[in-house]
């Protein structure tokens, strides 16, 4: 563990280089986990992809509509005996957390694990929410790894705490860990289980409020018995200098032990100062922590992303981290960070140690004019979703918009997104802005909602009934390219395709969106520009006749075309008058302006010939076939 | 010699930044070097910036101190900027440009290598293996550089089908060429 002391990997020793994701999808496989369920996102997503690689036979694989009804599905199989999974990202633990809170009184009979994964940053997400904290709400253990292989051990680790206490156990990657590089060692050989066997509890598995009590107190009995067990205590280990005698110790979870572990290591600390990885979260042992760190020194806490250890350690003056100042409250702790946090600590207890190696000095200072802007991600080049935000705005320009999550968020650049909230948020605020004018009795602006389809298929159903069943009237609009593209391009229910490529039921949009009670749906093709617009146009006249109005906006994913939608069109540079709709508004990255005017870049445009329609003047031609 | 020998990709989503790094982990391990990698996905995909850390020899964490880097790697000039921070005082730059290319900010670093890389892709045809021909002038150039031709050579054989491979291939003995 020493960071001093490099391991070395034999090229022939059958090790793989391996996400952490990956890497914990082998520690389910070997594990012998059954059933895995999840929902993708950014950065857990390829838990069960990699999962699906191992073709195991006696493993039900799902991507599910939701990470409600993942945690739900897994948490069944566990209740029959067998181990399972849920995966989904730290967000997506909001909308499972309702059966995980219940979960946490019935417990369960297998082992489960519920893999959370969380994005300091935040790079991928709405919140840099820290899901130790919704751990502690429900009184269910989390492990914290530092490392992918630590990931991967832990997956084992984990499914040995869930049976023996009955409980389910969150396993939290951070992001660095989800989208972290390691050699893993070759798989070993996957562990066999017990057959299902449902054993029927009714005071347990149907619990009424007189016996959930009696399920409470179980739990708090359950918490403590685990701070009492020898084996947790194992998961508390020094990464360096256990026998240190410097003024102060560092106390750190998740990637940010290993960045301590390196800083200390590069800045000649690491005999002197201890470095104690708690890899045990909820529940904290902090006892345990305080007998090793020693009672009486100065801790500094590193942890991502909120205040955990912090706030469970009692010894307020001792204590360094967010609360005073020492630590950011917000965006990943990076090793520079870690750094600067150790410096600050070695300053204010007066540490009489000399540096023996300084620390890095930037080779050369960027000028601040140079930095220049991160390119900022746009919508494919003949992404269909750029034809339906057009035809949106061209038909209804002082709309609102609302968004939702997805690709399409990105609808932002364009203009023609006003609103993202969470998953299926659009369909409800639509709503939600609709009342708000109607209450005043004021007629409604024109209101738009944008979703795509595994989005709608995740959140927006409920939404949609909800604000036909109340009478809302405003444009939907549903993107449906058959895939959840943002994630990597995994199945929507719409696709009729399971998570191991076999074929499923295919449940189309247009039956879900009747099903919700709307009468008026309409179906068109984005790439036909004539197409759309007049879908649009007829769905904003009925909205504001006070008819809520469908269109289902349908192609494919650009990502999923194996062949080129048509030639590359042409600018003829005598017509264009340089009005910059085709970069700008319309923002198609495969169309460039230069000093030689505007041009169309052969290699980036898949020849959807939307922009023909989009030019104002006339200046963008149809390509030739050939 | 520092304990790591830490390098940045720098480039732009759909480049291949990630796959380059996923070559010179697998070239590392072909060599019994210890090696973390870290990258972006999702938003920081479709188009955008994307930075790749690669650690060869020791470390846990994957990402490194700003001054750490022995290389850069740029794939698009106009990310040349982005990754510099990170560059160390005796660190090199090797940019995928034209000759007489002149990226912001480069001024007072010692080692910056122009190398046209999507020139060499063109002529093997495959525009998207130009990341290979900056591996290729990296194993070339520079010296303490740890990786070695023929391991990654076994890498790039090991990643992708026959016709994509031979191509890559191509593009980095093209790339060591230099």
């Amino acid at each position: 563990m020493s960071p001093d002391k490099p391991e070395t990997f034999p090229g022939g020793g059958g090790y793989r280089l391996l996400l952490g994701n990956e890497a914990i999808a082998q520690g389910l496989y070997e594990a012998g986990c059954r059933v895995a369920a999840a929902y993708p996102g950014t950065p857990s997503t390829e838990v069960l992809q990699s999962l699906v690689s191992y073709g195991a036979d006696d493993l039900h694989l799902e991507w599910s509509v939701n990470e409600k009804v993942a945690l739900e599905v897994s948490a069944a199989a566990s209740y029959t005996g067998l181990r399972s999974v849920a995966v989904m990202k730290q967000v997506g633990l909001n909308v499972a957390l309702d059966p995980l809170m219940s979960l946490a009184y019935t417990g369960v009979v297998g082992g489960m694990i519920v893999v959370v994964a969380d994005d300091p940053g935040p790079h991928s997400s709405q919140t840099e929410q820290d899901t130790r904290l919704l751990a502690m709400t429900a009184g269910i253990p989390l492990l914290d790894p530092s490392t992918p292989e630590e990931a991967r051990e832990m997956v084992h680790v984990g499914y040995q705490i869930s049976e023996k206490y009955r409980i389910p156990v969150i396993l939290r990657p951070v992001l660095r860990i989800c989208h972290a590089r390691a050699p893993i060692p070759p798989p070993t050989p996957r562990e066999a289980g017990p057959e299902p066997k449902f054993v029927k509890d009714v005071n347990r598995w149907a619990a009424t409020p007189r016996h959930r009590f009696t399920l409470h107190r179980e739990l708090n009995e359950k918490t403590l018995r685990m701070l009492a067990d020898p084996e947790m205590d194992k998961l508390y280990t020094f990464m360096c200098g256990e026998k240190g005698d410097g003024s102060f110790a560092v106390l750190a979870s998740s990637v940010v032990a290993a960045y301590a572990a390196d800083v200390l290591g590069e800045m000649g600390l690491a005999d002197e100062i201890p470095l104690l990885a708690a890899r045990f979260q909820w529940p904290l042992n902090v006892e345990l922590i305080q007998n090793l760190l020693g009672k009486g020194r100065r801790v500094l806490i590193l942890e991502e992303t909120g205040q955990f250890m912090e706030i469970l350690l009692r010894d307020r003056f001792k204590v360094s981290g967010r609360w005073d100042g020492l630590v950011p409250s917000q965006g990943e702790l990076t090793p520079d960070i870690v750094t600067e946090a150790l410096e600050r600590m070695l300053v204010s207890t007066g540490a009489k140690i000399t540096l023996e190696v300084p620390p890095c000095e930037p080779g050369s200072p960027v000028l601040e004019k140079d930095k220049g802007q991160p390119s900022p991600p746009t919508l494919c080049a003949g992404c269909p979703h750029r034809s339906s935000f057009w035809a949106l705005k061209k038909v209804m320009p002082d709309g609102i918009y609302t968004g939702d999550i997805g690709c399409y968020t990105l609808g932002i650049e364009l203009n023609a997104v006003d609103t993202v909230l969470c998953m299926g948020a659009s369909v409800s605020q639509a709503a939600g802005f609709y009342w708000a004018y109607r209450q005043a009795s004021e007629t409604p602006p024109p209101i738009a909602a944008v979703i795509g389809d595994s989005t709608f298929y995740h959140a927006g159903i409920p939404a949609l009934l909800n604000a036909v069943q109340q009478g809302a009237a405003f444009v939907l609009m549903i993107l449906d390219n058959d895939t959840t593209a943002m994630t990597g391009c995994q199945p929507t229910p719409g696709s009729g395709v399971l998570a191991d490529g076999g074929v499923g039921r295919k449940i189309p949009l247009e039956d879900v969106v009747k099903g919700c009670g709307v009468r008026d749906l309409r179906i068109t093709d984005p790439c036909d520009s004539q197409d759309i617009l007049e879908a649009v146009e007829e769905a904003a006249a009925l909205a504001s006749e006070g008819e809520m109005a469908v269109v289902i906006s349908r192609s494919p994913c650009v990502l999923n075309m194996k062949e080129r939608q048509g030639p590359v069109p042409t600018i003829d540079m005598e017509l264009c008058n340089e009005c910059g709709i085709c970069t700008d508004s319309f923002g198609c990255p495969a169309i460039r302006s230069g000093d030689e005017g505007f041009m169309i870049v052969n290699g980036l445009c898949p020849g959807c010939g939307i922009c023909v329609h989009v030019c104002p003047s006339g200046a963008i031609k149809a390509g030739k076939d050939g | 010699m520092p304990a790591s020998y830490d390098i940045v990709l720098a480039g732009r989503g759909g480049q291949g930044v990630i796959f380059l790094s996923r070559i010179i982990g697998k070239a590392a391990l072909e060599q019994g070097l210890g090696v973390r990698t870290t990258e972006t996905h999702g938003m920081a995909m479709r188009g955008g910036s994307v930075q790749c850390f690669v650690r060869l020899g020791s470390g846990l964490g994957p990402l490194f101190r700003e001054g750490a880097a022995s290389l850069l790697m740029v794939l698009h000039p106009a990310e040349t900027a982005s990754g510099l921070s990170f560059l160390s005082d005796k660190g090199h730059v090797i940019i995928n440009a034209p000759p007489g290319f002149d990226p912001p900010g480069i001024r007072g670093i010692h080692g910056v290598h122009l190398v046209d890389a999507d020139l060499m892709a063109r002529k093997a045809g495959d525009n998207r293996s130009a990341n290979l021909a900056l591996l290729g002038a990296a194993v070339s150039l520079l010296d303490g550089f740890p990786l070695e031709a023929r391991s990654v050579e076994r890498a790039i054989s090991d990643s992708g089908s026959g016709e994509a491979a031979r191509k890559n291939l191509e593009v980095f003995r093209m790339g060591i060429g230099i």
